[in-house]
């Protein structure tokens, strides 16, 4: 409680301050195309009203995912007040929530979510992204070259990069009571209602698909019934004892289950804290996503959100984010700041978890693109193994 | 403009003749809106059938199968949910009757403070209470740990309160914390109907050589039965309906119909499976209610 109510009192005065030494330059921050008023861009497309400084940014993402020092830095040099609101837990789960509001027009009061690359290509294609305000982005330059204009965003208008992560294999050393190697381990009988897997369809069937020698970039309905049965039967015979979101890491960290699949920071932040913990990329592979950050249709502050990516652009702030959370950053140069960081971080840039050679990046699998009928499908038999 | 007297008493009787209208308005308009347009729309929504997962709106086509397609795949989610509600139901009572029963007849000056007690976890939102649950039965945690250490393992895995050594992620647990999280809704309404039995009723009983128990049987049974009544329902129907429970405590094999609901709407967008699931959820609960309602008997409950 009292860390909780310093922090908020420091981010508070952190607030206060970014406003108080910056705030008679905010008349010349923003450029004359930003008054008020002018509320479409010369082609005729919409854009928010601006004015980021002094206002709110809202955003929704996934636990663990930041380094929440940086927060106040963030809020005292853009003169902005952050609401960092993790209540990102699972993509369906939150595409549900907004979808009343956002197929009504109406504001799901964020302005920044961070969606998972498949659900974002969803959001932009039900016009439910803004384009972003990349003139506000300078530090957007420093995007990794694999990650312009990708499959998910093709024009790279709508979405910037937060984060690439690895579906991989968090367990429990000590509740093992040894080592694993792959991820058929988990269905070790040894280890019967303790393991759980995750309710995101390309995570579970993923790794799924990989254990059975299958390739999720290129498998078939057939394949991927395969790997169902596969689960399907861990399920009945009570080896599974859940299905979860991100909340699995509590019952990591409570020792309730002794191996689960999992992403690859949020293993790689617990073994900081318990010494037991492993992050394993298995024998058979593992699966990269990317979670990208995007404006929705209804926020009116993209230039309050601008200013969040630009920061988060900046190849020192990525190295510190890294250096906390040890997911795979999106910013090129971030690991010579990583070095330059030195000690613990010093050794991250070197580590083939957090900042991957190309090769290293190759052996990880990407979830191939589905079409809307066989995301029903799969998510139809999917839902029926984790509901019922 | 001057109103004849004959005009005055045809307005007042015409005044008097919208009086109980006007007093029923408020609540009729509470009843429109919150329950008859709610009920309508999902009456709507469970005939009805999407082109689109993604679409939000639904189109109405009379689509009767959603019906028979639910009962079909989910007819066993809907037996455990009320065999689990059922059971909380009992447990709650055989906790809840005898602590209603010693704060009204025993509580004397301590009775407000114990009530506080009884009410107070309800400062917490559920789901903490929930989450706690999940803390105080973790595999290694306090609990377990001391069950285990005084050797009690074996006998309740016997009896299938422990399953595989642990208790989280079992039936256990999801009964343990519907009857937890609704014990107060038990507790209270019995209370009430304890508290307005005349202590000299059980004199009279005993003076009439009733002894305890039967005085008990026949005084304070049937004087406390409403109160019963009340708390059963009040527990046994969210318990029904519940899924943050079986979320939490639950495991992967054995969902409670509420999940499903959840799971149709959230994971798979399948608002009319959805909304059909929760009308004959609804159907199921209303004629087990009418059935307990006529066995325990109306008339003496409401009279």
């Amino acid at each position: 409680m009292t860390v909780l109510s310093r922090r908020r009192f420091l981010t508070a005065m952190g607030s206060l301050a970014g406003t108080a030494a910056l705030g008679p330059l905010s008349g010349c921050g923003g450029s004359a195309s930003n008054k008020k008023g002018s509320s479409t861009t010369s082609d005729g497309a919409p854009i928010s009203p601006y004015g980021a400084r002094g206002s709110t940014v809202k955003v929704s993402t996934w636990p663990v995912y930041v380094d929440k020092a940086l927060l106040p830095v963030l809020e005292a040099k853009a003169g902005l007040t952050l609401d960092y609101i993790e209540d990102y837990n699972d993509n369906n789960e939150y595409f549900a929530k907004v979808q009343p509001q956002l197929s009504n027009d109406q504001s799901i009061d964020r302005d920044i979510v961070v969606p998972t690359y498949w659900m974002a290509s969803r959001w932009i294609s039900l016009g439910w992204a803004q384009k972003l305000p990349m003139a506000q982005i300078p530090n957007a330059v420093h995007l990794r070259p694999d990650l312009v204009k990708p499959s998910w965003d093709p024009t790279g208008e709508y979405t910037l990069p937060w984060a690439n992560v690895g579906t991989v294999i968090g367990y429990n050393r000590k509740l093992v009571g040894g080592d694993l190697t792959s991820i058929n381990d988990l269905l070790d009988p040894k280890l019967k209602g303790r393991i759980t897997m995750l309710t995101e369809l390309r995570d579970t069937l993923g790794l799924m698909l990989l254990a059975s020698g299958l390739n999720p970039a290129t498998f078939t309905v057939d394949d991927a019934n395969v790997a169902f049965d596969v689960i399907d039967k861990a399920k009945r015979d009570g080896q599974i004892r859940a299905f979860t979101g991100n909340d699995y890491l509590q019952d990591l960290s409570a020792g309730n289950v002794a191996a689960c699949f999992a992403y690859s920071g949020d293993i790689f932040q617990l073994a900081k804290e318990n010494p037991d913990i492993v992050l394993l990329f298995p024998e058979e592979g593992a699966i990269l996503e990317t979670d990208v950050m995007l404006v929705p249709k209804t926020s009116t502050n993209a230039s309050g959100a601008a200013a969040f990516m630009d920061f988060f652009y900046d190849p020192v702030n990525a190295a510190k984010v890294t250096a906390t959370t040890g997911y795979i950053s999106p910013v090129a140069g971030m690991a010579d700041e990583l070095r330059k960081l030195g000690g613990e971080a010093a050794i991250l840039a070197d580590s083939p978890a957090v900042n991957p050679s190309p090769a290293q990046l190759a052996k990880y699998a990407t979830f191939r693109p589905l079409s809307e009928d066989e995301e029903a499908a799969l998510d139809g038999r999917f839902s029926k193994i984790v509901g019922a | 403009m001057v109103a004849t007297t004959g005009d005055a008493k045809l307005s007042s009787r015409a005044g008097a003749r919208a009086a109980p209208w006007a007093l029923l308005s408020p609540g009729a308009l509470w009843l429109i809106l919150f329950f008859i347009v709610p009920i309508a729309s999902l009456a709507r929504m469970s005939l009805s059938s999407k082109k689109s997962r993604f679409d939000f709106r639904a189109s109405f086509t009379w689509q009767w199968s959603n019906f028979s397609d639910a009962l079909r795949a989910y007819g066993g989610h809907f037996v455990r949910s009320f065999a689990y509600a059922g059971l909380a139901t009992v447990f709650a009572l055989l906790v809840g009757f005898p602590l209603a029963y010693v704060i009204a007849f025993r509580g004397g000056r301590w009775k407000s403070v114990l009530l506080g007690l009884v009410a107070l976890p309800f400062f917490t939102s559920f789901l903490l209470r929930t989450l706690a649950w999940k803390t105080l039965l973790a595999d290694d945690g306090v609990l377990l740990r001391a069950v285990k250490g005084v050797g009690l393992r074996g006998p309740l895995q016997a009896i299938g309160i422990m399953q595989d050594g642990r208790v989280l992620a079992s039936p256990t647990a999801v009964v343990g914390g519907l009857t937890y999280n609704f014990l107060p809704f038990m507790i209270m309404p019995i209370y009430v109907a304890l508290e307005r039995i005349d202590h000299r009723l059980m004199d009279a009983a005993n003076d009439l050589y009733a002894n305890n128990i039967a005085a008990f049987q026949r005084i304070i049974m049937p004087l406390a039965l409403p109160g019963v009544f009340a708390g059963s329902l009040l527990t046994f129907i969210p318990a029904s309906g519940d899924f943050v429970n079986d979320q939490f405590l639950g495991d992967a094999n054995r969902k409670m119909i509420g999940t499903v609901v959840q799971e149709r709407f959230i994971r798979n967008l399948d608002y009319p499976s959805a909304a059909a699931l929760s009308f004959i959820l609804m159907t199921l609960i209303t004629i087990a209610v009418l059935v307990y309602a006529r066995v325990l008997g109306t008339e003496d409950l409401t009279g």
